[in-house]
């Protein structure tokens, strides 16, 4: 039976439709998380006594390239969150990348034994967390102790372990770390490593795991809140041991397209932005609305060579493509602006960074030459050969403009000496997974560090059972000079030690290295005291400030 | 028999999500890679690695591993996200009605713009107005997305410096929310206009030559009346259908607009969730998904069985 009479049911059926909408609708907006609206901006004005210039505070509105995760220092592994990270919480000692000295920190003074295996820090009186608790030396030692609990969930649990032993309390404000190996870059390896982020007892004790999504420091900023996908806005401390800062609040918006972030700081939305795409930095220089800063970066780039691949065995053949590959051309006209040529691994901002070694400058004939003494010979095709073997291997990359550019580039200069290289573009967590099982030929690889000792590279890259030597590179030689690099205590030795690292690692070719990464920042032209670090992720904003009241 | 036909349709739902779930399962845990060295980062040593992907359970049988997911979300428990350490639940529904918006509102837009092209496409057919139509039309289909929401930010953001850049500004009934969702939705909006636009025409075009069209002009009805009693009714089931099905597209292809937008959606969650391999996330994100997509079909073949009386009697 037809219930439903033709003149009802085009009714009927807008009806239906129109509920279904309703139901939509409210269902929408019952689970609605109300975006926040910016909070009433209550000006701090400090006047610099130097300048005539006129700080004002307000809301800094920075934007992310993704979304926060777990705040917890000992489990981040993103960048977006370790800046964050850096605004909420301190190190025991801090580094000023000008001047290239360590100055004090949450420790006030501190000190190494002659073997440099026990360090003691005096530490900073009168320093309270976010949550009011008292930072002392108790602190200090329950913060390192979880990431070396064998339980940890850190992923820096391990690095701990094989060089800290343990963590001792003298006094409330003392504190010795006894270590297993003399480490001459104990500062930078462990101390200013964020698993030692000082964290709150109190609050890490009370949250628990939950401790990710509150996290509790002593540093300038404080957590206020986090709408997923939306924003995280952090308060200023204003009981903050460096003077409290002169911006109330930060917010960090995640917004995933490095186009639409440098539109909304052209169109004033923003304030900061922390990733400036290449295709746009020369119109960011150029617009006079913004600044931009730029410093050397913790970074290197390059391309890996498989020293067990049957074509790369030879030291020969390794040189061979060196020579045939002119990086200069790629580094200057691919990345220009963004990338500074270097010749050995280690990034050029690292004080350790040597140029005396093989520059391996673009030479067409050596690198046929070279080919030719090994054995390979043109085919009919022009492509080389050898014992009826082609000259043809895969060279795996992660995706991306930046990596397919370059990976391209090789590819076409390896061509003109009679090499096939082919492309294999991979996704990110599968091209490292390749790498780091060794399951390549050749591969792009690039590596950043948090500082620029070459403790930070070198034990993992190059020492021959280093879990990141993706090539397996192997040198006795260099293995014992990468440890003495790590335990000789003179700055001066080891930096003459490093140097000689780096002259083997490149002669050998480990790696073809191609440039260092700029950190790079852009702000609106009426924020200043940005603190830019070589460090990709940490910038420090307790010292910024509005040149004009907010709305300007 | 409505109701016969209802149930009929509704018990296809659970084998339906239970083998979606188990296919999502499946196949992301077949992609090299694996959440363990996500977490652990890239500074981390093989060991450590190995460490964790007991600690997440990972090192199980694959098949007790599907058991016990399975029947937690019998039990509510969507699970844990890997990356955040916060509910999946939590993750998904503070931000899946940011997506159900831009969603909904840009459906909304391409039909409201879609249907009257093409209606007035195929009225027009053979003529410059028609021509001219179906070529928007076939634009909003092939302009790539992502494309045409930056020339748009472009255009209004800077520019012009009316509109926003991005994110969502508030409820849509706040003019806020509503300068905050005009772009975006506009973005998504041009494929699923197009497709209507193209569908509609067809299908009225074909509807236009049939027999009692005919008798019905020959009777000397207008034209209004005959295309709004008679031929839209007849282009409805077909309609319907699309709209659903662009409902679901629209879902996933909201990836790419939340990116270029910042949108506090879903779609961008998806994504960073797949590459970096955290299971229980792309497992809830795609059940919830697939309920709704389910749900909305089931709806169509409801609304099928109002609209065309044929169909019920099957």
């Amino acid at each position: 039976m037809d219930i439903f009479p033709q003149k009802f049911k085009l009714l009927t059926t807008i009806i239906v439709i129109a509920i279904a909408i309703a139901i939509a609708f409210t269902w929408v907006y019952f689970f609605q998380v109300p975006p926040q609206k910016p909070t009433e901006t209550t000006f701090t004005t400090v006047t610099s006594p130097t300048k005539t210039e006129t700080k004002y505070g307000g809301e800094l509105i920075i934007a992310n390239i993704a979304d926060v995760l777990r705040m917890d220092p000992m489990l981040i592994t993103d960048v977006p969150t370790a800046t964050i990270a850096y605004q909420i919480f301190d190190f025991l000692v801090r580094y000023n990348h000008e001047t290239k000295q360590y100055e004090p920190g949450l420790a006030i003074s501190w000190g190494a034994s002659e073997d440099a295996k026990t360090w003691t820090f005096k530490l900073r009186k009168g320093v309270k967390f976010h949550d009011g608790t008292p930072f002392n030396a108790e602190a200090v030692k329950f913060t390192i102790d979880r990431v070396l609990d064998p339980q940890s969930k850190s992923p820096l649990s391990q690095d701990f372990r094989d060089n800290v032993e343990s963590v001792e309390v003298i006094d409330e404000y003392t504190v010795v770390f006894h270590l297993k190996n003399p480490l001459a870059s104990f500062l930078d390896r462990i101390i200013r490593n964020q698993g030692a982020m000082i964290v709150s007892p109190t609050a890490v004790k009370k949250y628990g795991e939950d401790f990710s999504n509150h996290p509790v420091g002593t540093g300038p900023f404080m957590f206020k809140e986090w709408i997923p996908g939306e924003r995280v806005v952090l308060v200023k401390n204003p009981d903050y041991w460096d003077g409290a800062p002169i911006i109330d609040t930060l917010i960090f918006k995640p917004m995933p397209e490095s186009a639409a972030q440098v539109a909304a700081l052209q169109a004033g939305q923003v304030d900061v932005i922390l990733s400036i795409p290449m295709e746009s930095l020369e119109i960011l220089e150029k617009d006079p609305n913004v600044k931009v800063y730029k410093m050397p970066g913790y970074t290197t780039f390059g391309i890996v060579l498989n020293h067990k691949s049957e074509f790369f065995m030879d030291k020969r053949v390794r040189q061979a493509i060196n020579y045939a590959i002119n990086k200069d051309e790629i580094v200057n006209t691919l990345f220009k602006g963004m990338g500074i040529r270097i010749y050995s691994p280690l990034p050029l901002a690292s004080w350790a960074y040597s140029e005396d070694v093989n520059k391996f400058e673009y030479n067409f004939e050596k690198a046929k030459n070279l080919l030719e003494e090994a054995g390979w010979k043109p085919g009919p095709d022009g492509i080389l050969e050898k014992d009826g073997k082609k000259f043809s291997f895969v060279c795996i990359t992660q995706e991306g403009k930046e990596a397919e550019d370059l990976v391209t580039a090789v590819q076409n200069y390896l061509r003109k000496v009679g090499i096939d290289m082919k492309i294999q573009i991979l996704e990110y967590g599968t091209w490292v997974d390749m790498l780091v099982t060794h399951q390549f030929d050749a591969g792009y690889i690039w590596w950043a560090a948090g500082a620029g000792d070459p403790d930070h590279y070198f034990p993992f890259l190059f020492y021959s059972t280093g879990w990141a030597n993706c090539g397996l590179y192997n040198n006795t030689e260099v293995d014992e000079l990468i440890v003495k690099v790590s335990q000789n205590p003179s700055f001066e030795e080891r930096k003459k030690l490093a140097a000689e690292v780096q002259k083997l690692i490149v002669d050998d070719v480990a790696w073809v290295h191609f440039y260092s990464k700029y950190t790079m920042v852009a702000t609106k032209k009426t924020v200043g005291g940005i603190i830019l670090t070589p460090s990709e992720g940490e910038i420090d904003f307790y010292k910024s400030y509005f040149t004009s009241p907010k709305g300007g | 028999m409505i109701l016969r036909y209802f149930i009929k349709r509704l018990l296809y739902f659970f084998p339906i999500i239970l083998m979606v779930s188990l296919l999502v399962f499946i196949m992301i845990r077949l992609i090299p890679g694996d959440p363990a060295r996500t977490i652990a980062g890239i500074m981390a040593s093989e060991e450590d690695v190995e460490r964790i992907r007991i600690q997440l359970g990972l090192k199980e049988p694959i098949h007790i591993q599907f058991i016990k997911w399975f029947s937690n979300i019998l039990r509510g428990d969507l699970g844990i996200s890997i990356r955040t350490n916060r509910p999946v639940a939590l993750e998904i529904f503070s931000r899946l009605p940011n997506t159900m918006e831009l969603t909904i509102v840009g459906l909304f837009i391409a039909i409201i713009i879609g249907i009257p092209i093409g209606i007035f496409a195929a009225i027009k057919r053979g003529k410059l107005s028609d021509t001219l139509l179906s070529i928007s039309a076939l634009s909003g289909v092939s302009i790539p997305v992502f494309w045409m929401g930056l020339v748009l930010i472009y255009i209004f953001s800077l520019s012009f410096g009316i509109l926003p850049v991005g994110e969502r500004g508030g409820p849509l009934w706040t003019i806020e929310g509503l300068s905050h969702i005009i772009l975006p939705s506009i973005t998504i909006a041009a494929p699923s206009a197009g497709v209507f636009a193209r569908i509609t025409r067809s299908s009225m075009i074909e509807v236009l030559e049939q027999e009692y069209i005919r008798t019905a002009k020959a009777k000397g009805l207008k034209m209004n009346i005959i295309i709004f009693r008679h031929c839209i009714r007849n282009v409805l089931v077909q309609l319907v259908t699309i709209i659903g099905m662009q409902f679901g597209f629209l879902l996933g292809g909201a990836i790419v607009t939340e990116t270029v937008f910042a949108w506090p959606g879903i779609g961008r969650l998806l994504v960073d969730a797949i590459i970096s391999r955290d299971y229980p996330l792309v497992q809830g994100i795609i059940l919830i998904y697939s309920i709704l997509f389910v749900s909305i079909n089931l709806f169509i073949d409801l609304l099928y069985g109002i609209i065309d009386p044929r169909i019920r009697y099957e």
